[in-house]
């Protein structure tokens, strides 16, 4: 009897809830980049080593939830002075990575609502932004613009010429998640 | 029976929390597959900085600084201190250079009443330019330092940063045997090498 029971919820629990069908980013094929702007020019970074996963529903064909995490050491802007610069602002040695995980996900006709939480500079805030959702042959294209207020998340502006950046930067995203082989 | 009830209801929502705990842990796997953490410590470090800040460094040996993140932390806040200092003089001292350009030629054009003050702005030029060489020179090192293929702002800014050092060592030089006239025209052109190269570094820098 005790064994059956067993069973059962065991059962039971894996019917009700089901394991989830989870897709990584595929690293070769997703970035992550940033967009800044000071007065004398606008430069902008990029990560190749992009950690994402997305969790599926049963039937595999909408997005349930996201996380993303990424080192800001990683982002490169082909200048290592203004990346080291950047480095030191972010505070890189006490918050090594930039985070995000959703907490609520909405579509509506084509569109799509991400809600979730950013982690940047160990400050963590709710944003919601409409990426674009491609559904693939056996995967998922998701790319969108997040725009993030650097004083928002206590970080310092960089300046140059005693001038400071722009508070705004464009966090741009392409990750492209497959099933692993 | 109600135990067994008791005991399937507690089983129930452990399945179910394990599953849905799963979900929430995202960011953790994907933490444990993140790259090894930042260094303390670029791989390249200029011979200035390694001198005092490499690993084996006189500040590390000595145990004046250890090699620590929270040293790093700190240290990161002096470079920047230091970096931002660098700029201001150099900028200071490319607006003492501009007056020495104008008293030096006309001190070349025979008004020797302004020796005096060539004299006077060589000693301002010289501080402000040596102490902003230093200020860039033995500030801690960078968290990073990536080769970059090609040339950038902060490359050309190192190339002729070598060319106005190389000039105005040699203007200084030849600043006593400037009153010959044929030392005079060589000091010119290393004083005007050393200006235009020190303008061209200032003007190429980018954030």
């Amino acid at each position: 009897m005790k064994t059956l029971l067993l069973l059962a919820s065991l059962l039971t629990g894996l019917w009700i809830n089901p394991a989830p069908i989870t897709l990584k980013a595929n690293k070769e094929k997703s970035t992550i980049g940033y967009t800044a702007n000071h007065s004398l020019h606008e430069w902008s970074g990029e990560t190749p080593s992009v950690n994402a996963v997305i969790v599926l529903n049963e039937g595999g064909n909408t997005i349930q939830k996201v996380a993303v995490s990424a080192n800001v050491a990683d982002f490169d802007s082909q200048n290592s002075s203004r990346d080291s610069h950047a480095l030191e602002v972010l505070e890189a040695l006490k918050y090594p990575k930039v985070q995000f995980s959703s907490t609520a996900i909405s579509r509506q006709g084509e569109s799509t609502k991400v809600t979730g939480n950013l982690i940047f500079h160990g400050i963590t805030k709710t944003i919601t932004f409409e990426p674009k959702v491609e559904k693939v042959k056996n995967g998922f294209v998701v790319e969108g613009v997040i725009p993030v207020s650097l004083e928002a998340f206590n970080v310092e502006r960089p300046s140059f010429m005693l001038i400071k950046t722009d508070d705004l930067i464009q966090i741009k995203f392409h990750l492209e998640f497959y099933p692993e082989k | 029976m109600k135990k067994y009830l008791i005991m399937y209801s507690i089983f129930f929502a452990l399945v179910n929390q394990a599953i849905a705990q799963d979900v929430d842990s995202l960011l953790l796997s994907l933490d444990s597959e993140a790259e090894a953490p930042t260094q303390l410590l670029p791989e390249r470090i200029m011979l200035t900085q390694r001198i005092f800040w490499g690993e084996k460094g006189l500040l590390r040996t000595t145990g004046i600084v250890p090699l620590t993140e929270s040293n790093r932390i700190k240290e990161l806040k002096i470079r920047r201190t230091m970096l931002v200092a660098h700029q201001v003089l150099g900028y200071a001292t490319l607006a003492g250079m501009i007056a020495q350009g104008v008293v030096g030629q006309r001190l070349y054009s025979g008004e020797g009443q302004l020796k005096g003050l060539h004299e006077s702005l060589a000693g301002a030029v010289n501080v402000g330019y040596f102490t902003g060489a230093a200020l860039s020179l033995f500030s801690p090192p960078p968290l990073i330092s990536r080769q970059v293929k090609g040339l950038n702002s902060i490359k050309a800014h190192k190339i002729l940063a070598s060319v106005h050092m190389t000039a105005m060592i040699a203007t200084n030089l030849l600043a006593g045997k400037a009153e010959d006239p044929r030392y005079a025209k060589i000091h010119r052109a290393a004083a005007f090498t050393a200006f235009g190269a020190f303008a061209g570094a200032t003007i190429v820098m980018k954030f």
